[in-house]
């Protein structure tokens, strides 16, 4: 291009400028053969010209023309797939060509999406290396979720091998990075040299500020296709949208000068036509279904938590438990530390184990400790649940635990109350699991279950679901709830939480529950509250720093209190920028 | 081109099954080993629609239609056939040849005429094109063995060679097989590079486009600093400031069209799917052809399966063409797209003697 003069006359420039033709350019073309070895090797078999021409009809046949029939939905058979999901994959593939902004409501699965486009772009071979930017407490939760819902493994910038060779890390092909970690010098420079042929940007309205690190690396990422996925595309007003779509397709808007013009003086912006002509350009770009076009109308559902008084051992070994982290959290593993409080906080029998390979480490107090628990028989939840079983016996109840010790303490107690129950344990064969399901819809009226995770099996027949301990993972909460509030569930939805009085749980549930009143939002909306949280931790990392760091229960309170101040500010900015997104892009986007 | 239900009753009735048509399905009755090959039972509905539940479902995407492969395993990639040659006569056909050959470049005069058992290669590719999208295709050409000439000859045409000559032909002529390979592997880039025409365009366009935008987006962007400078009384120094920021902004505009042009970048992968050898016997005419002080002697052939002369072969693309240049260094034939005309120094250049770097300036054409 030529260079600009140093001109007095800059006037003059200008029109020089607007006068310069645009370079045409060829697209450039590469061609791959088979090697010639294997061409010549052919003529070694001799068959029948009937084989022949079958061979060839039969690959004429086999050409996959369009993308009317998707490949990915036969690899796909353990997610439920919605009509607006393959229709938004089909319209990303074939009008948006791959570069798209994703914006559904919360809730209807953009995620799901994103991972069938990704299974669809690997399956047809257009697709080598995956770039996935994600906010650091999401990280986590992709890698999980490619995993046993798309068969994909991703590794992550939470592995131990970044740690150890960070340069080499961005080699690997298939990459789910904190965006945090990736805008940062050195990572930053290393993702630019390289060429992406998917890059996916997860709660994308991070975006909104062109000024920041995290847009310029997306700016700055050579890529073929980008999918931006964010509920909430608008944020605070139309610029943060147009650094959004600048990412996608640069100069679709002209420039933010322009933009401004066009669309945000007073006078303009009631102005038909320019809503008209924004609109039309915003559909070449953004998907976003909402609820009330796919009609997903789900009944209420109400939550209560029961704040359950510990038996006095029982308070003995958690008091103990949380001690003898505090003291050893220094140098113990913070998964170990975070596995000794969370097991401690399901029932005293998940405990065990792990203290028994920590004995070495902990000493006198853990022979203790283990001999309190083997003389536990019953604990303060096990009374609080039968107490729920035993309301409305007729209606289907399922208990989640995520410890199997803790499921079998359950199972003891039921079968000592006379309680039918079926059994769901991760560890069992797919025709097991799908046994159980069968026999609690049909004849049993309580289902026992460690965590169902990913599984898509759903269990919309019941309408009770009772936590008889909680993961420290907000999300993780809302996917236990949604296998039963989901689509196809027709009657008002019921959970109970079980927390021991002052445990870890408690100081939780009490945040979610009354501070940003988790159990009744819609599902999918704690993803992006956490987003604005602008936390770099992840939750359950969060809420155990509060707990070591806190000798005292007034330290606990406060320490929680501010936590939770900063959820709700997160979740009044997320609902800010959800009205705004209803009001202004409306019903028009859908597939 | 037939579909998917009568070439499944084609298939396996080739592949030694009984295959009876029943209302849009088929009752089928497999041998043991096919019927363990494709893992169905030896009595078997076939059904071609999802919602048919009670039989085996034959979809472009089913399980039975991806396990064929397992059936052909190697057979199906090369067969040989011998084709009667019709009865032609020579003193008619050899009036026509300086109405069918045409050289832009050299002369020629029709010497000796034979006749001799000569073979072609019908050979079956299939191509696949990535890029933000994907197409894909399969894509045949007729290769005479003999000259190299080509021709497009589909599987269809196949058909109208029902007589299937019996005799063995003693002697058939063919070039080395070094020089077939080659032939062989370079002419279905061209071909495949014209059944992907409007896919190449496509890509074209919307990268035309898209580098539009952005020159638009950044030259406003240019415009929009310049208006500023001009506006503000600026000291030497934000002056200078804005200076680069323009320069910053070029910069930005160059990175950005270079990550447009990868972000179309068309790969196009080919594949060989069979190869059908036709044996025949065919007249050949000796033409010495004449290129400043350069004389060759080249055989063309009357083609008894197109019933028509072969086109000259280009000896660089080995596509069939009409337009033929003849080449100063070696005489080689070539077609019009492989004489080529540097676009830097203006040089004709032989495709086949030089690829697509220019021997006088080195300028590589990428885009022949
Ligand atoms: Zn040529
Ligand atoms: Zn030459
Ligand atoms: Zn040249």
């Amino acid at each position: 291009m030529k260079k600009i003069p140093e001109n007095k006359n800059t006037s003059a420039t200008l029109a020089v400028q607007t006068e310069i033709t645009i370079p045409s350019y060829k697209v450039p073309v590469k061609f791959t053969l088979s090697d010639q070895k294997l061409i010549s090797e052919m003529f070694e078999n001799k068959s029948d010209l009937a084989d022949c021409r079958l061979l060839v009809e039969y690959r004429r046949l086999g050409v996959q023309g369009g993308y009317n029939e998707l490949l990915c939905l036969k690899e796909l058979k353990n997610i439920e797939k919605y009509w607006y999901q393959i229709e938004t994959v089909k319209k990303t593939l074939k009008y948006f060509h791959g570069r798209v902004l994703l914006a559904d409501e919360v809730g209807l699965g953009k995620t799901i999406e994103a991972g069938m486009l990704i299974k669809e772009y690997l399956l047809r071979k257009m697709v080598k290396n995956i770039l996935i930017l994600a906010p650091s407490p999401l990280v986590s939760q992709w890698k999980e979720e490619m995993h046993q819902k798309f068969g994909l493994k991703f590794i992550t910038t939470d592995d131990d091998i970044f740690q150890a060779d960070p340069d080499k890390f961005w080699n690997n092909k298939f990459i789910i990075a904190s965006i945090n970690t990736a805008k940062s010098g050195r990572n930053f420079k290393k993702i630019v040299a390289k060429f992406y042929d998917l890059v996916v940007v997860d709660e994308g309205h991070h975006l909104k500020n062109r000024k920041t690190a995290a847009w310029k690396l997306v700016n700055e990422i050579k890529k073929r296709f980008i999918f931006i996925l964010t509920a909430t595309p608008l944020q605070n007003n139309l610029i943060e949208l147009f650094n959004l779509i600048t990412l996608l397709k640069p100069g679709q808007f002209k420039t933010e000068k322009l933009f401004r013009q066009e669309y945000m003086r007073k006078k303009n912006e009631s102005s038909l036509d320019k809503k008209e002509k924004l609109k039309s350009l915003l559909r070449d770009i953004m998907i976003r279904n909402t609820r009330s076009v796919i009609d997903l109308k789900l009944p209420k559902r109400f939550a209560s938590t029961i704040r359950v008084e510990p038996t006095d051992a029982e308070k003995q070994i958690y008091d103990y438990i949380s001690t003898v982290s505090r003291d050893l959290s220094p140098s113990l593993p913070a998964n170990t530390i975070r596995l000794l409080i969370r097991e401690a906080g399901s029932s005293p029998f998940a405990l065990k184990d792990t203290l028994i390979k920590l004995k070495p480490l902990i000493g006198d107090t853990a022979n203790h400790i283990l001999e309190l628990i083997d003389k536990t028989k019953d604990i303060g939840k096990g009374k609080s649940l039968i107490e729920l079983l035993q309301k409305n016996p007729q209606e289907k109840k399922v208990i989640f635990t995520q410890y199997l010790k803790s499921m079998d303490y359950c199972i003891s107690l039921l079968s000592k109350h006379g309680i039918p129950f079926a059994e769901f344990r991760g560890n069992m064969t797919a025709e097991e699991k799908d046994a159980a399901i069968n026999n609690f819809r049909e004849n049993i009226p309580v289902l026992i279950s460690t965590e169902l995770g990913g599984e898509g099996r759903n269990l919309q027949f019941a309408n009770t679901l009772i936590n008889f301990d909680l993961p420290w993972n907000p999300m993780r909460i809302e996917q236990r709830i949604g296998r039963i509030h989901r689509i196809g569930q027709t009657r008002d939805v019921f959970i109970f939480n079980l927390s021991v009085k002052n445990t870890l749980e408690d100081y939780m549930i009490n945040i979610l529950e009354n501070k940003i009143n988790m159990f009744e939002m819609v599902i999918g909306e704690v993803e992006p509250i956490l987003g604005y949280l602008g936390e770099d931790k992840e939750f359950e990392n969060i809420i155990l720093d509060i707990w070591l760091k806190s000798s005292d229960q007034k330290t606990i309170n406060k320490n929680f209190e501010d936590f939770g101040s900063k959820l709700v500010k997160a979740k009044s900015e997320y609902l800010k920028s959800a009205a705004l997104d209803k009001e202004v892009f409306g019903e028009d986007y859908e597939v | 081109m037939i579909d998917l239900y009568n070439f499944t009753i084609k298939f396996l009735r080739h592949n030694g099954a009984i295959a009876e048509e029943k209302n849009g399905a088929l009752e089928a009755v497999f041998p043991a080993d096919l019927a363990k090959t494709l893992k169905t039972d030896e009595y078997s509905d076939i059904v071609f629609s999802p919602d048919e539940k009670n039989g085996e479902l034959m979809s472009f995407d089913s399980d039975l239609f991806k396990k064929l492969p397992k059936v052909f395993n190697e057979k199906g990639k090369f067969s040989a056939i011998k084709v009667p040659s019709p009865h032609i006569h020579i003193d008619k056909l050899k009036k026509r040849i300086t109405d069918k050959i045409i050289f832009q470049n050299a002369v020629f005069s029709a010497g000796e005429n034979e006749e001799k058992a000569i073979s072609y290669l019908l050979a079956f590719f299939k191509f696949t094109a990535f890029s933000d999208e994907r197409r894909e295709g399969v894509m045949s050409i007729l290769l005479n063995e003999f000259n190299l000439s080509s021709a497009r000859f589909g599987l269809e045409q196949l058909d109208d060679l029902t007589e299937i000559f019996e005799r063995p032909l003693k002697n058939t002529k063919k070039m080395d097989n070094e020089k077939i390979l080659n032939a062989l592997c370079a002419a279905p880039k061209a071909i495949a590079r014209e059944e992907l025409e409007d896919f190449i365009q496509s890509a074209n366009r919307r990268l035309n486009r898209d580098t539009k935008r952005i020159h638009e987006y950044y030259r406003t962007l240019i415009a929009e600093t310049l208006q500023f400078i001009e506006k503000k009384s600026l000291g030497q120094k934000e002056k200078a400031n804005s200076l680069n920021k323009i320069q910053a902004i070029e910069t930005e505009l160059r990175w950005k069209t270079d990550d447009l042009i990868t972000k179309y970048n068309i790969d196009i992968r080919i594949d060989p799917i069979s190869f059908i050898r036709i044996e025949t016997v065919a007249p050949i005419f000796w033409l010495t052809i004449k290129r400043r002080k350069l004389t060759r002697l080249f055989p063309l052939t009357y083609n008894p399966l197109l019933k028509n002369f072969d086109n000259l072969p280009c000896e660089s693309c080995f596509n069939p063409g009409n337009i033929h240049w003849v080449c100063d260094d070696k005489a080689h034939i070539i077609c019009d797209k492989c004489f080529k005309t540097c676009p830097k120094c203006a040089k004709n250049y032989c495709g086949a003697c030089h690829k697509n770097r220019c021997p006088k300036c080195g300028f590589i054409d990428n885009d022949y």
